[in-house]
Order: C-alpha cells, then structure tokens, then sequence
C-alpha cells in the first residue's frame, strides 16, 4: 500500500466519508457543535458513527519495539514518529517535550512535516489546542473549522485535515505531547484512542528514563572532575 | 593563509538559522573560508520480513520515509543557497548528509576530527526542555574539542 503524497487532502465534502453524518452537517453548526473531544468519554459517543480503526496489536508491538530498541532518545523518538507515519498512513507526527519553566512544547522529534511549518513560531500549551491542559486526548476532526488551534492558517497551508494531540505522562505530571497530522478530517475511534494513549504512557517511561540518565551521567562527570583525593573520600 | 574550514551543524530550525546569519556577517568577506553545512539524519528503521499484514503494509511505507528523508536532503541545498546568495562563493559551501551515528554531539565531534576542521559555528537556545532528554550537544562539544574555535549563537 503507498502513501499518499503529502499535498493529498480531500475537502471534508469529496465524499471520502460519504454518508457520513459530519459531511452532511452543515459546516456552520459542524463548528458550532463540538468539533474537539476532549475525552475518551464523549469520543466514546461516537462509536456509533463510522470510524477508521488503524491500529491493531501488531503495530503497537512494532512501535513499542522501536522505543526499546534505542539506546538514544533522539533515535527512538524518530523512530517513532518515522512508524507512526508508516504504520497508520497519516501525515506527520511530533513528539513535544513539555519545558516546565515556559509552558512550551519544544520538538524533540518530528517526521512528514515541513520544515515552514516546523518554524511557525513557539507551540505554547496554553495557547495550543485548547483542552491539553486538561491532559486528556484531544481531538481536533477538522482544522479548517476549528477555532481551537494556536496555528490554524499555517496548518492548513501545511495541508493538515486533522490533528491528536496525546499527553505524554509521567507520575501524573505531563512532559510532552505526542501530536498526530492526518491529511483529513479524521474521526478515531475510542479504541485507536486507548491505543495510542496506552502508547503515549510507554513514551513517557522511556522518556524519563533517558532523563535520568542523563542526570546520573551528569553527576557521574561532576564527581569526575573533583581532584582525585575528594573523590576517594 | 591557509583555508579555514568552518562547520556549522544545521538542523533546519530558526537557531540554525541565526547560525547561517552569523557565518554571513562575519566569515562571508573573507576569501579563505571553507564552509560545511551538516545534518546527520535518523534512517528509517529496519524492519524484520515478517509475513503479517502490518510488516508488509510498513515495508512498503518505508520507501515512504526514505522519500521524505531525501527532502531533508533538498532543505540543506537549500541552506547552502542562502550561503551563497548573501556572499559565500559555490565551490566553498559543502554540504554533508550522513545517517546519524551517535548523539548529535557524538557526530559533531567526530566530523571535526575526520575533517579537521577549526572552526565549528553551533546555536544554542537557553532553557531548552530538551536538554533534559538528550543533554546539551554544545556543552558537549565544547567539553570534548581541543584546539578548535567553537562560536555558540544564543
């Protein structure tokens, strides 16, 4: 199965969810009603509609591999993204880690984005899609009516139909977010959703992880660089 | 004088861009410089042949990927570009595109002892979140360079 190229995007009216009770709704009320579920509760209503159902256990053990396989941060969170695109066909991924001192969402990987859009401008989290605060999944189904989204015009220049946005936690402190771009308006299903948030609860282990062991490296140098008669004290 | 060859690590962000303008103040008048942009990008993943439907759906994206790789590839043309337009002759901009090897310092470091270079131009935003996941590669660097000129864009 190939990819469909990155400038790919039918209009929420093309007919690629024909039938579909959100395409016939008109698009005033479409954005007027609720357009971002903001938890797996109030998606859960909409099991009733159709929805795409991508990921099944094999891809959660290919991409769970992934994050294990890599001794380094930088690999697994590009190995990451770079499955995440393949695995379930959508546009883009980035995976933010959340700078407590600014409340900023800061890329520590992305795959399938460009790089204008890549530079728009700081991702800020209380800005950003509204409702991440709340550090449950975020849903934003359609980016070009949503009035939620910090960047909406560059996103729909990118070409992007519709964004995920995960929390990424640790101990109940969010450090990141795990962002998902799809070519179009795209309605997840709860089960795709408890997937990938099961997904983003790994990325955040392993994120800590790797945190700490910076930490303990850090100060493993710090000792080494104390003279030789404190170091054996 | 003898050529001098500057390194400038460039990851396609706007740090990395002052970095460029940097190196346009202050090296762009000189005839003697030898400039090298440098990404060090992450492959793809192997995948193992497995027979499921996944593995088979993933092989064929992969190809994909690799296409989206390569315009990483046409970003940093597109930095060498600006290079030359603001004063920078063709034939003294390089590009280097490697598959990553180790942490971003790990290649930095080992690119400047392969090709001797004297100067490398990093950025360094202050603060970053990230430092906390990957360590900071300026600090890294500068920790791990002798002898070399190291200018850091804040």
């Amino acid at each position: 199965m190939k990819m469909p190229p990155a400038e790919y995007m039918p209009s929420p009216e093309s007919g690629t969810f024909g039938g579909d009770f959100f395409d016939r709704f008109p698009r005033k009320k479409q954005a007027e009603s609720e357009e971002v579920f903001r938890s797996t509760q109030r998606i859960g209503k909409e099991t009733s509609m159709r929805q795409d159902e991508k990921i099944d256990i094999e891809i959660i053990k290919v991409v769970t591999r992934a994050i294990a396989g890599s001794g380094q941060v930088e690999v697994m969170a590009h190995h990451l993204t770079q499955l995440l695109v393949a695995a379930l066909e959508i546009k883009g991924c980035t995976l933010f880690a959340l700078n407590p001192e600014t409340l900023e969402l800061e890329p520590l990987a992305s795959f399938g984005l460009s790089v204008d859009y890549l530079n728009k401008g700081p991702v800020l989290l209380d800005k950003s899609i509204d409702g991440i605060k709340s550090r449950k999944p975020v849903v934003v189904k359609n980016v070009k009516t949503s009035k939620r989204l910090q960047y909406t015009r560059e996103a729909e220049k990118e070409g992007i139909g519709s964004i995920i946005s995960l929390p990424v936690m640790f101990n109940k402190e969010m450090i990141g977010s795990l962002r998902l771009y799809h070519h179009e308006p795209w309605r997840i299903s709860k089960k795709d959703l408890d997937s990938l948030s099961l997904l983003a609860e790994t990325i955040g282990m392993a994120m800590m992880f790797t945190r700490l062991r910076h930490l303990v490296q850090g100060i493993q140098g710090a000792i080494w660089e104390l003279p030789k008669v404190l170091r054996e004290e | 004088m003898p050529l001098q060859r500057i390194l400038i690590p460039y990851n396609f962000t706007m740090y990395d861009f002052k970095a460029l303008e940097f190196a346009v103040r202050t090296f762009s008048k000189s005839d003697e410089v030898e400039i090298t942009l440098f990404n060090a990008y992450v492959p793809p993943p192997k995948m193992d042949t497995d027979e499921n439907s996944v593995m088979h759906r993933l092989k064929g994206n992969l190809q994909y990927l690799s296409q989206r790789v390569q315009r990483q590839e046409e970003a940093l043309n597109e930095a060498k570009q600006y290079l030359v337009r603001n004063g920078f002759p063709e034939n003294r901009v390089r590009c280097l595109f490697v598959p990553k090897k180790k942490d971003t310092a790990g290649d930095i470091i080992d690119r400047v002892h392969q090709h001797a270079f004297h100067t490398v131009i990093l950025n360094n935003k202050p603060k970053k979140a990230t430092r906390f996941f990957t360590g900071s590669a300026s600090s890294k660097v500068v920790n791990a360079l002798k002898n070399i000129t190291v200018c850091i864009v804040t």
